[in-house]
């Protein structure tokens, strides 16, 4: 896979965020969160490489923190999974003031 | 070894049976359909006569209409419409269609089944709830309706001419408005015939298990819902059937198979009147005989909710494992349900991968094919509660599948319906972060 073409992924999957879909919160978006997880661990995306991409994923979950956090079932879900990451992950970026 | 010789020579012998069904052309959907239209159109036949003989009746009467010519008319009505005229009518016309339903419903698990003594005493008997359906119906729908029409036009002292245009209308509308009743009516006795013929099956066959199962699309009920993929004892339904065959009343049969709303309990703990199918009017569900018992484990996450584990745990593991194996058999045969409001935000999903992994691309056939396939060659399952986002909200069971050959997992809820469809970039990760709060499920081989 080329580094361009991970570069857009990238910015797609962090265009998911925008999508408001309260009927699916609980799977699309920790998903989302999964992915971008993965992709970090195996090496493929990095702050430090695509610091623009990660400061705009940050604005758009801080941003939409209301929201993300109006749903109960959403905030479990992202709870239970990111225990074992630092509150500096972005996992926990969602409750970022 | 010699299980299995019985077993595959039984399952022989079933298939053999299906084989033959088909052959026949014993179509169990035109069968329900001619059923239906004879119920109908006997009503509104007899009904169109019943009326002409009450209008003829008022016309030979002399003198000034008065009050006690509505207890002829209605006389004329009841004798028509009632048990003694289009119950037993029914009854001689609809023989032959429900024997036809019950012996197909014996025969698709019994081969060579061969109607008894008892089965047709059965076979009267579920006739003769009609008339107790139809006699109920007369006393509390179609009888005051009438009446309500002919004391109304007498007390209005209308002329002879003119009374009988106002009994032609207005028993006209009660005519046609209730020609629902009989097609519901018709269905109910078609679905009552094939299940309980499907347990007379059951006991010649030796099955000792059944399985329940739904047609899932939108318009399956909550009860249906809630009964798919539970796996009951056959003594259990031979039990509900003897009741069901003895009830000689409206409130008997109602005791016998009441039509509960939902059933969200173990099946362990289902009541003697529940589990035969028909649950409710127009009821699609039925029993599939299990011929080969599957064995399965099912282990909950750490981080589940109670609540969660206790609504899971309204289904052994087998059943969600079949139920989550239905699924993926369907996935690969007729395909699953999709919200088509749903659809926009799914096809933004998949333009999310579209440079990624060479995937979903943007193409939505592609992503319908993509979850699709992600159903069928799943290498995992798991089973999650979905409370539609709201903490009260009704809880649905949804089944989660992880497929490493697509790279995605697909969520389906217990409607068959497919709530989306995700890539992932690390199977084991994706897969152990979702335990977390999940069932999985796995076959014991």
């Amino acid at each position: 896979m080329s580094p361009g073409k991970n570069i857009d992924l990238l910015e797609h999957t962090i265009d998911g965020f925008l999508i408001r879909n309260a009927d699916k919160a609980v799977d699309f978006y920790p998903s989302l969160l999964g992915y971008i997880t993965d992709m970090v661990i195996d090496g493929k995306w990095s702050e430090e490489a695509r610091p623009e991409a990660f400061a705009r994923l940050r604005k758009v979950l801080t941003e939409g923190k209301t929201w993300f956090l109006s749903h109960v079932y959403l905030v479990e879900e992202i709870e239970a999974q990111r225990t074992q990451v630092p509150r500096a992950h972005w996992w926990w970026w969602i409750e970022e003031l | 070894m010699v299980t299995r010789r019985i077993k595959s020579k039984h399952a022989a012998r079933i298939y053999a049976a299906l084989w033959r069904v088909r052959k026949e052309k014993l179509d169990p959907d035109k069968l329900r359909a001619n059923l239906r239209k004879l119920y109908r159109l006997t009503f509104v036949s007899e009904g169109r006569k019943a009326i002409a003989e009450a209008i003829s009746a008022v016309g030979e009467m002399d003198g000034p209409v008065d009050m006690s010519e509505a207890d002829e008319v209605m006389d004329t009505l009841d004798n028509r419409l009632g048990v003694a005229g289009l119950g037993k009518r029914l009854q001689t016309e609809s023989t032959v269609i429900v024997r036809d339903l019950f012996s197909l419903g014996a025969r698709q698990t019994a081969a060579k089944y061969k109607l008894n003594l008892t089965d047709h005493k059965a076979i009267k008997i579920l006739q003769d709830h009609d008339l107790i359906w139809i006699g109920d119906h007369n006393d509390k729908e179609l009888m005051p309706k009438f009446r309500e029409i002919t004391t109304d036009v007498m007390q209005r002292g209308y002329s002879r001419r003119k009374l009988a245009e106002a009994l032609s209308e207005g028993l006209g509308d009660v005519v046609d408005g209730d020609k629902d009743y009989w097609t519901d009516l018709a269905d109910h006795t078609a679905t009552k015939a094939r299940e309980i013929g499907r347990i007379a099956g059951f006991e010649a066959a030796g099955i000792e298990q059944a399985r329940v199962k739904a047609v899932l699309d939108g318009k399956t009920s909550e009860i249906c819902r809630d009964m798919n993929g539970r796996i009951i004892n056959v003594s259990h339904l031979s039990a509900q059937k003897e009741k069901i065959l003895s009830a000689t009343s409206v409130e008997e049969l109602k005791k016998a198979a009441p039509w509960p709303r939902r059933f969200q309990e173990k099946t362990q703990n289902l009541p003697e009147n529940i589990g035969l199918p028909p649950y409710h009017y127009r009821c699609r569900t039925t029993l599939f005989a299990i011929l080969k018992p599957v064995k399965a484990t099912a282990e909950f996450g750490d981080k589940m909710r109670q609540a969660d584990k206790d609504h899971l745990d309204f289904l052994t593991p087998e059943e969600h494992f079949l139920r989550s194996r239905d699924l993926q058999k369907r996935a690969g045969s007729l395909g699953l349900n999709w919200d088509t409001g749903d659809w926009k935000d799914d096809v933004t999903k998949a333009r999310m991968a579209k440079h990624g992994l060479g995937g979903f691309g943007d193409d939505p056939k592609e992503y319908g094919k993509r979850a699709l396939d992600t159903v069928t060659g799943a290498d995992e399952v798991l089973v999650q509660v979905y409370r539609a986002g709201r903490i009260n909200a009704v809880p649905r069971i949804q089944y989660r599948y992880y497929c490493r050959k697509t790279g995605a997992q697909t969520v389906v809820d217990d409607s068959g319906q497919v709530r989306g469809c995700y890539p992932f970039a690390n199977h084991e990760r994706e897969l152990a972060r979702a335990k977390e709060k999940r069932l999985c499920l796995q076959e014991k081989i």
